[in-house]
């Protein structure tokens, strides 16, 4: 467990300060197992399933949209005081593969190690990305404080069993993806508090702040010289996290009294620009001892803008119809430099255009906007019994030239359909199923990580990528 | 299992959910480290394969100009191009003076940087020789591998055999890299060095005892 490094020894009252924050994201933390990508790039936005958007009232509003924290459920009776408290899980199955075919960028294989860099890598990983948040409504004014993991990515690759207990090389048996990941994970985890305030129950402002965990621990494999040749075949293991702040803001508009909601909100980006993570790199390159380095982890997660409607056009119908701006052109780079550095200057050509702390490895990202929309619908078969059916569009983050295995996209469709079931209004219980279908990608010739200088400079990753995602999500919701 | 990874299973057991599949990076870097410490820890790389020989060089005989390529283990076809100047002085042990002037990562044919200059270098009576150069400093114009300056210390192990062996002398590097510190105690145990005399037009580099031709970008 690195709990204790979470509290960060370099801001010591900050650390003191952020002590129950740790323990309550040490105690949900290792729940959060991590997650992949439903949205796009690695945003994993999807608590609270098809409940989950910018004019909910539910707890999860504090992420989606504060200002829902201060709306009144119509399905509710008015009361004085309310206390709503949610807690979700998403369990995503998660396959994938990667195939990469020589290229001429590659090193050749030796002959005794024939397709140690070609071939088929593949992955099934279940993962789970859970979610609790609790609101207080006093009249018109509400207040609440949530867990959640919008951000993150995790993988284990399978091994290639042709290179099992191989004689000559130790190395490809970690698969053919192995030069941009074996395992890893990579997320952010929000401790959020928010309040809002309900003006003449038709117009609801609301603003939230985050506390934020991020984490990168990811291993790859290495050459100092930034190839894929087997012979001098290496590791590099990073292992980085940082406290961050963010804040959101949100207005939710009542346009027809228990009938239209139009809800917009604004995530700001975590550590509002630039975050540096602390922690260490490991290095093992070719027969020399593996070395472990302080570092930094430069990179910027994105701000996100979200719009929706929510409409009730009788008593038992809902439609909803919402979407997302995400701004991933922010992350253009994840810049690994000595500790002691503070900025990470790089040339076109992917050279270090400083002079001093050179980067030990900058990953080139490029990244570039991608949106999201979603329509959906509910159905009250009986008041105490829900149907509700989505579907979405995602739009991909990640350019050919620069995808890999390790952060992959892709443009996307998704279902879902499920149910949720409450008992005299005070307790509910939502089950759904949501499968992602993304479009394959075949970026084979196109990858532009060998041909950067160093230190940006990586393996080939062009290659046909491929991946199906299943998410069950349930919930259940307590209100009183 | 970890007790990190015993937590998490726990965690999303307690979900109800058997995971698969739990990423854990620690793990597979030791995995990796056990498994090339059981290879020996060679991992396939090949060495120059210097050797005595049966007639030494004598004094005078080895000096010339030669072309002097440095192929490192990081990156072996990437070789340090640098023109060399022997000069050799009679003594017992032979000695001789060595001075290494870069040229371009470019065209293997401009000098860069500065001349390194090493003097009274001992040939073994067999003509064998280990020359610890101590610390070379090699700049970024000159480095093919990276972009940039380069500090490492430098031994060179081969064989200064008389007659037309002198038209080509080749062994191996030993040493450890001091920067750029991304790089800081690489183990360069594996590199090879060669040296190809000439009058006139430069040759091209070559790598190795095999004579392979060094490689550089397309571009260059």
């Amino acid at each position: 467990m690195r709990t204790i490094n979470w509290l960060g020894s370099t801001h010591p009252s900050v650390a003191s300060l952020m002590r129950p924050v740790a323990m309550i994201g040490a105690t949900l933390g290792v729940l959060a197992v991590s997650s992949t990508a439903y949205a796009s790039g690695f945003a994993t936005a999807r608590f609270g399933g098809e409940h989950g958007h910018p004019t909910t009232d539910n707890p999860t509003a504090l992420y989606y949209n504060p200002a829902g924290i201060a709306e009144d459920n119509p399905d509710y009776e008015k009361k004085f005081w309310r206390v709503r408290v949610m807690a979700d899980a998403n369990i995503a199955l998660r396959w994938a593969s990667f195939s990469h075919k020589p290229s001429e960028y590659d090193s050749p294989d030796p002959e005794d190690g024939k397709e140690a860099n070609s071939g088929e890598g593949t992955l099934f990983n279940v993962v789970v990305a859970p979610m609790a948040a609790a609101t207080f409504q006093i009249e018109n004014f509400g207040v609440g404080v949530g867990f959640f993991v919008p951000f993150g990515g995790a993988s284990a690759w399978d091994k290639n069993d042709k290179f099992t207990d191989d004689p000559n090389y130790a190395g490809p048996v970690d698969g053919v993806q192995r030069w941009h990941t074996i395992d890893g994970t990579l997320r952010s985890i929000y401790v959020t508090v928010g309040a809002a305030y309900d003006i003449l129950d038709r117009i609801s402002i609301g603003a939230s702040v985050n506390i934020i965990k991020s984490e990168v621990k990811t291993v790859r494999a290495r050459n100092a010289s930034g190839d894929n040749a087997v012979p001098t075949e290496g590791r590099s293991l990073i292992d980085v996290s940082g406290w961050n702040g963010s804040f959101g803001l949100g207005v939710i508009g009542e346009v027809a009294e228990n009938k239209v909601w139009i809800g917009f909100s604004y995530q700001a980006q975590p550590g509002l620009g630039e975050m540096a993570l602390e922690g260490t790199l490991k290095n093992k390159y070719g027969k020399s001892d593996a070395t472990t380095t302080d570092v930094k982890l430069l990179q910027e997660l994105p701000d996100i803008y979200r719009l929706g409607v929510r409409a009730r056009p009788v008593p038992v119908v809902e439609l909803r119809f919402f979407g997302d701006l995400t701004n991933w052109s922010v992350f253009d780079r994840q810049c690994i430099i000595p500790a002691e550095g503070e900025d990470c200057p790089i040339n076109d050509d992917g050279s270090f255009a400083g002079t001093d702390n050179v980067p030990y490895l900058n990953l080139a990202r490029n990244w570039g906007p991608a949106f999201g929309l979603r329509a959906g619908g509910s159905y009250w078969v009986i008041p105490a019994l829900e149907l509700f059916l989505g579907a979405g569009y995602d739009s991909n983050a990640v350019p050919d030239e620069t995808l890999e295995p390790a952060l992959t996209d892709f443009q996307k469709a998704s279902l879902a359909g499920g149910l949720r079931f409450s008992i005299a209004k005070t307790f509910g219980m939502a089950f759904s199923y949501t499968h992602l279908f993304y479009v394959p990608r075949d970026t084979s010739g196109l990858s532009k990580l060998p041909t950067y200088e160093a230190p940006s400079k990586s393996p080939d990753s062009g290659g046909n990528y491929t991946q199906t995602i299943g998410v069950i999500n349930t919930n259940a919701e307590v209100s009183f | 299992m970890r007790f990190s990874s015993l937590i998490s299973v726990t965690g999303a057991l307690l979900l109800g959910v058997v995971l698969g599949g739990c990423p854990d990076p620690e793990g597979q870097f030791a995995e990796f480290e056990k498994r090339q410490a059981a290879l020996g820890g060679d991992g396939g790389s090949n060495t120059g394969g210097a050797s005595a020989c049966e007639t030494p060089a004598i004094e005078g005989e080895a000096d010339g100009i030669y072309m002097f390529a440095l192929s490192v283990i990081i990156d072996p076809p990437k070789a340090f191009a640098l023109d060399a100047t022997v000069v050799t002085h009679a003594g017992d042990p032979l000695t001789l003076d060595l001075s290494l002037q870069p040229l371009s990562k470019a065209d293997q044919m401009t000098n860069v940087g500065e001349v390194i200059a090493f003097t009274d270098l001992p040939i073994n009576a067999g003509g064998s020789f280990d020359w610890d150069l101590g610390e070379v400093a090699l700049v970024n114009a000159g480095n093919p591998i990276s972009a940039f300056d380069v500090r490492a210390t430098i031994q060179l192990h081969g064989a200064l055999c008389g007659g037309d062996a002198l038209d080509f002398i080749c062994g191996t590097v030993t040493g450890t890299v001091i920067e750029p510190a991304a790089l800081e105690g690489y183990d360069l145990e594996g590199s090879t060095f060669t040296m190809q005399r000439y009058e006139g037009t430069k040759p091209f580099p070559v790598i190795n005892c095999e004579k392979d031709p060094a490689v550089y970008p397309a571009a260059n």
